[in-house]
C-alpha cells in the first residue's frame, strides 16, 4: 500500500540526525568553512552518535540501515551543514562503493575498522581533463608478478588529507580501452603523493586535494572489482548517488525555510516582500519541487530496498533531486536579493554546497544518460551506450 | 511504513483499467474528439462496471471505497484509477456518468433528505449527470465576486445570472449553482442550489468549442428569473447562518485537486510512451540521428518528471486517506503536474517530430488536451497562492 508514514524506527533516527544538525552542525558550519575543517571534539561526537556506520552491514559493525533510512537521515544532516558532513570520519563515499563490489569478507576487513575509532577513507577515481566522469581514466595498474603498480595522477580528491584507504581507479591491461579496476591503496604506500590543498566552490570544511601515484605497489587483493564499464561504475556508484542526492534535498530545505522566514519579515515598497507575488510563486515552487524530487528519492531509494532494478528510477530521482535543490538553493539567495550574496546569511554557502555536491559522484550527462537509455529500453534493445 | 507498493486490491484495478483504456478507450478517443463526445455504448459499458465520476475523479469522498484492514484508501484507489483512464481518453473520464464534481457538494452540505433526492437518480441503469456551475464570465479564479443573484420570494429563490465553463452542465439533471445573496456580506453571502434540468428560467445559453477535451462538454448556463424551490437549497437555510457553506464548498479541491492532477499525470505518460515508441523505432533500425544523445535527454527528463508529478499526487491522496490536512500538497500536486504535462506533452512531440503533427498519432491531442490542466481547478498561479499562504500560515504571517 502506498504510504510516506515514516516509522517510529525511522522517526526516532530523523530526530537524533535533525538534532545533531540543529545544535551541532548548523551553529559552527562558518566557522568549519573558514577553518577548513571541523573540530576534534565534534568529529567524535558525530562518531559516538554511530553517524559515520549507519549504512555499513552489521558484520562490518555498522547499522545495515535500509536506504529509504539513509535517505531521511542524510537529508537532515545535509540541512545541518553538508561540508561539514565531507569532513566528518566514517568510510564515506567510499564504503558505498566498496559495499557494492566486494564480497562479504572484503568489505569486512576493509570497513570494520570505522565502527571501532575515528578513521577516514577517500575515493580517488575522477582524473584531470575534459569529462572527470570516469570515462578518461588514465592512471595504469600494471601487473608486477602477484601485484600492480599504480601510476596516475587523480586530480581532485575529497578527504584525501587523513584517509587511512583509497579507493583507485585504474586501467589493467585487461581492462583495455573502456573499462577499469578499482583497488583498495593504503595511506602511506610508497610512492602516493598528496598534492596541494584546492580551494573549491563550496563544501570548504571539507578538504578537496590532489593525489599522485608514482609506482605505487599493492598486493594483488588490493583489487576490489575489475573490468568495470563507465556504465557498470555509475551502477556501482548508486548508493554514494542516492545519499548526496539526499543531503542535497536537505540544504535546500534549509534554504526554502531560510528564504520563507525572511520574506515573512523583510519589507519593500510599503509592504511585506511576501506579499509580492513574484517571490511568493517562486517560494511555492522552490517548495513544490523539493515534494516532488523527495517523493521519488524515497521511492528510488524503496526499489533499492526491495532489490528491484534501478537503472532508470535511482538516476531520474538523483538528477531530480539535484534540478530541485539548484533551483532552491539559487531561489533563496535571489529571494534575500544583496544581502543573500553576502556571508551574513548562510544562503550563498548553500547555493554553493549544493552545486558542489552534485559534483561528488555521478554527473549530470552519465546519469541522464543512464536514466534516459534504461527508461526507454534501448540499452536492453541492444542501441550501443 | 514508507512503502510504494499498491495494495493487492489497488494493482488489480490499475491493471483491469488500464487493459480497458488501452483496449476500448483510447481507440475510441480521436472519434469522440472529432464528435465531441463519448460514444454512448461506451459510456453504457462503463456505467455497467461500475465505473462513475463518483468512483473515480472524486474518489476521495466520504462515498470512496474503502481498502482492506479498515485503512480507507479511496483517495489513492481515485488517483490511480484516474491516471489510467486519463491515459486511455481524459475526455472519457470527465464524461463518466454520475454527480461528477457536483456530487462533493451534495454530500457535504446536503440535508439526508437531498442527499437521497439528489445522489439516488444515479443508481438506476440510465446515464445521467452532475456538475458544479461556480464560475462566471467575470468570476473565475476570484470565485468570491460571483455575481449571480439569489433573491428569496416565499417558497422559492429566485436566481439570475450566467455561469460558464461548466462541464457537463447542459446534459447534467442537476447543477450544483453558486449565488449570492447580497454581494455586499462576500463569502457570507453565498449559497449553493441544487438546479434541476428543466426549471423555469434556467438555459443552456452555447456549448463552447475548445482546443482541446473536446469530446467534453463545456457549457454556459443561463439563469433569468430562474425559480428554484427552498428544499432545493443545499444543506439547509440554518446552515449558512455559522457560515460554513463556502468552506466547505472549496475543502472538495482537497481531494478533487490531487484526482485532476492525476489526470494530467496519465495524459503526460501517454505522450511519454508514445514519444518513447517512436524513438525507439528509430534508434533500433539504426537511422542516423544527430539528435540521439538530445532525444535520450529528452526521455530521461519527460519519465522523472512525470514519476516526480505522479509521487506528489499519491502523498497529498495519502495524507486526504490519513484525514491529514491536505491543502498545500493538494495544491503543489496540481500545481506540478499542470505544469510539467503540458512540458512534457510539448517535448513528446519534439521526439516524435513529424508525427507529432498527426491527428491519427495521438500526440497533438494530448497537447490540445493538457493545457487545460494548469487552468480548470484553479489555475497554476492559484494553486501557488493556496501553496505560498499555507507557507506563510506556518509562520504566523497571513499574505
Ligand atoms: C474545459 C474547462 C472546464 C471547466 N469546468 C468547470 C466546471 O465544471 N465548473 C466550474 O465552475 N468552472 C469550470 N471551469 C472554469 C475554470 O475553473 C476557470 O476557467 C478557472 O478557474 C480560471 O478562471 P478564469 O478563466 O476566469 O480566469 P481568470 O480568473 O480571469 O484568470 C486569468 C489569469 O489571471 C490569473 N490570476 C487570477 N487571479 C490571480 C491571482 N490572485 N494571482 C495571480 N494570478 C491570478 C490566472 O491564473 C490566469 O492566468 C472550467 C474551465 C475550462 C476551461
Amino acid at each position: 500500500m502506498i504510504s510516506f508514514a515514516l516509522s517510529d524506527d525511522d522517526k526516532g533516527l530523523r530526530d537524533m540526525a535533525h538534532d545533531f544538525a540543529d545544535t551541532r552542525l548548523r551553529p559552527a558550519a562558518r566557522d568549519c568553512e573558514r577553518a577548513g575543517a571541523v573540530p576534534a571534539a565534534l568529529q567524535n561526537e558525530y562518531h559516538d552518535l554511530g553517524l559515520d556506520v549507519l549504512a555499513l552491514p552489521e558484520n562490518a559493525g555498522g547499522a545495515g540501515l535500509g536506504n529509504v533510512s539513509l535517505a531521511i537521515v542524510q537529508e537532515e544532516l545535509g540541512w545541518g551543514d553538508a561540508g561539514m558532513l565531507h569532513a566528518m570520519p566514517g568510510p564515506g563515499l567510499f564504503g558505498y562503493l566498496v559495499m557494492a563490489t566486494a564480497a562479504a569478507e572484503t568489505q569486512e576487513r576493509l570497513l570494520g575498522r570505522y565502527a571501532q575509532g575515528l578513521a577516514h577513507a577517500a575515493v580517488a577515481v575522477g582524473e584531470p581533463g575534459p569529462g572527470y566522469s570516469g570515462e578518461l581514466v588514465e592512471t595504469t595498474a600494471v601487473p608486477d608478478g602477484d601485484s600492480y603498480r599504480l601510476h596516475g595522477h587523480k586530480r581532485i580528491v575529497l578527504g584525501a588529507e587523513g584517509a587511512d584507504q583509497y579507493l583507485v581507479a585504474a586501467r589493467t591491461p585487461q581492462d583495455g580501452e573502456s573499462a577499469m579496476s578499482l583497488f583498495v591503496v593504503a595511506a602511506g604506500t610508497d610512492g602516493l603523493k598528496l598534492g596541494a590543498r584546492h580551494r573549491t566552490l563550496g563544501l570548504e570544511a571539507a578538504a578537496f586535494h590532489s593525489l599522485d601515484l608514482d609506482g605505487v605497489l599493492i598486493p594483488g587483493d588490493a583489487l576490489v572489482a575489475g573490468g568495470l564499464t563507465p556504465a557498470q561504475l555509475e551502477l556501482v556508484q548508486g548508493r554514494a548517488d542516492l545519499v548526496l542526492a539526499a543531503e542535497a534535498l536537505g540544504v535546500a530545505r534549509a534554504a526554502v525555510e531560510y528564504a520563507s522566514s525572511y520574506a515573512a519579515t523583510r519589507k519593500a515598497f510599503g509592504q511585506l516582500i511576501a506579499a509580492f507575488q513574484g517571490v511568493s510563486f517562486y517560494l511555492a515552487d522552490m517548495a513544490t519541487q523539493l515534494e516532488a524530487a523527495r517523493g521519488l528519492l524515497w521511492q528510488a531509494a524503496w526499489s533499492l530496498d526491495q532489490g528491484q532494478d534501478v537503472s532508470y528510477l535511482l538516476p531520474a530521482a538523483v538528477l531530480q533531486a539535484y534540478e530541485a535543490a539548484l533551483f532552491a538553493t539559487n531561489g533563496a539567495v535571489q529571494l534575500l536579493g544583496g544581502h543573500g550574496y553576502v556571508q551574513d546569511h548562510p544562503v550563498e554557502k548553500w547555493m554553493r554546497d549544493v552545486r558542489a555536491l552534485t559534483l561528488l559522484g555521478g554527473h549530470r550527462d552519465r546519469l541522464t544518460w543512464a536514466a534516459g537509455m534504461a527508461a526507454a529500453g534501448l540499452a536492453s534493445a541492444g542501441v550501443k551506450s | 511504513m514508507i512503502e510504494f507498493e499498491l495494495s493487492p486490491q489497488q494493482r488489480q484495478l490499475k491493471e483491469f483499467l488500464h487493459w480497458f483504456a488501452e483496449q476500448q478507450v483510447r481507440p475510441a478517443s480521436l472519434e469522440a474528439d472529432k464528435n465531441h463526445d463519448t460514444p454512448l455504448p461506451l459510456l453504457q459499458q462503463a456505467k455497467a462496471m461500475g465505473l462513475s465520476m463518483e468512483s473515480v475523479p472524486s474518489g476521495g469522498g466520504p462515498g470512496g471505497v474503502e481498502g482492506g484492514q479498515g485503512e480507507r484508501q479511496g483517495n489513492r484507489i481515485g488517483v490511480i484509477a484516474a491516471e489510467e483512464l486519463a491515459w486511455g481518453d481524459a475526455s472519457f473520464v470527465l464524461n463518466l456518468p454520475g454527480a461528477g464534481l457536483g456530487g462533493p457538494p451534495v454530500r457535504f452540505m446536503g440535508t439526508p433528505e437531498q442527499k437521497e433526492r439528489f445522489l439516488s437518480i444515479f443508481n438506476g441503469p440510465e446515464l445521467r449527470w452532475g456538475a458544479y456551475a461556480l464560475t462566471e464570465p467575470e468570476a473565475g479564479s476570484d470565485v468570491a465576486g460571483i455575481r449571480t443573484t439569489a433573491r428569496k420570494e416565499g417558497d422559492h429563490y429566485i436566481l439570475n445570472g450566467t455561469k460558464t465553463f461548466i462541464t457537463n452542465g447542459a446534459k447534467a439533471s442537476w447543477n450544483v449553482v453558486f449565488a449570492t445573496v447580497d454581494r455586499n456580506l462576500g463569502r457570507a453571502g453565498h449559497r449553493a442550489f441544487v438546479v434541476e434540468k428543466g426549471t423555469p428560467g434556467f438555459r443552456v445559453g452555447r456549448i463552447m468549442d475548445k482546443m482541446g477535451l473536446r469530446a467534453s462538454e463545456t457549457a454556459e448556463l443561463v439563469f433569468d428569473n430562474c425559480v428554484v424551490p427552498v428544499e432545493n437549497l443545499l444543506g439547509g437555510e440554518e446552515r449558512y447562518l455559522q457560515r460554513e457553506g463556502f468552506k466547505v464548498a472549496m475543502q472538495t479541491f482537497d481531494s478533487s485537486r490531487p484526482t485532476v492532477a492525476a489526470m494530467a499525470v496519465g495524459i503526460a505518460r501517454a505522450a511519454y510512451e508514445r514519444a518513447r515508441e517512436i524513438a525507439r523505432q528509430n534508434l533500433m533500425l539504426g537511422r542516423p540521428s544527430p539528435r540521439y544523445a538530445a532525444i535520450v535527454e529528452a526521455l530521461a527528463t519527460m519519465a522523472r518528471k512525470i514519476d516526480a508529478a505522479r509521487l506528489l499526487v499519491w502523498k497529498a491522496a495519502w495524507m486526504a486517506d490519513a484525514r491529514v490536512p491536505n491543502t498545500k500538497e493538494a495544491s503543489m500536486s496540481k500545481a506540478y503536474a499542470g505544469q510539467i504535462g503540458m512540458e512534457v506533452c510539448s517535448m513528446a512531440i519534439d521526439v516524435a517530430a513529424g508525427a507529432g503533427l498527426l491527428h491519427d498519432e495521438y500526440l497533438e491531442k494530448w497537447f490540445r488536451d493538457i493545457k487545460v490542466y494548469d487552468i480548470f481547478e484553479g489555475t497554476g498561479q492559484i494553486q501557488r497562492l493556496v501553496v505560498s499562504r499555507r507557507i506563510f500560515d506556518d509562520l504566523g504571517v497571513r499574505i
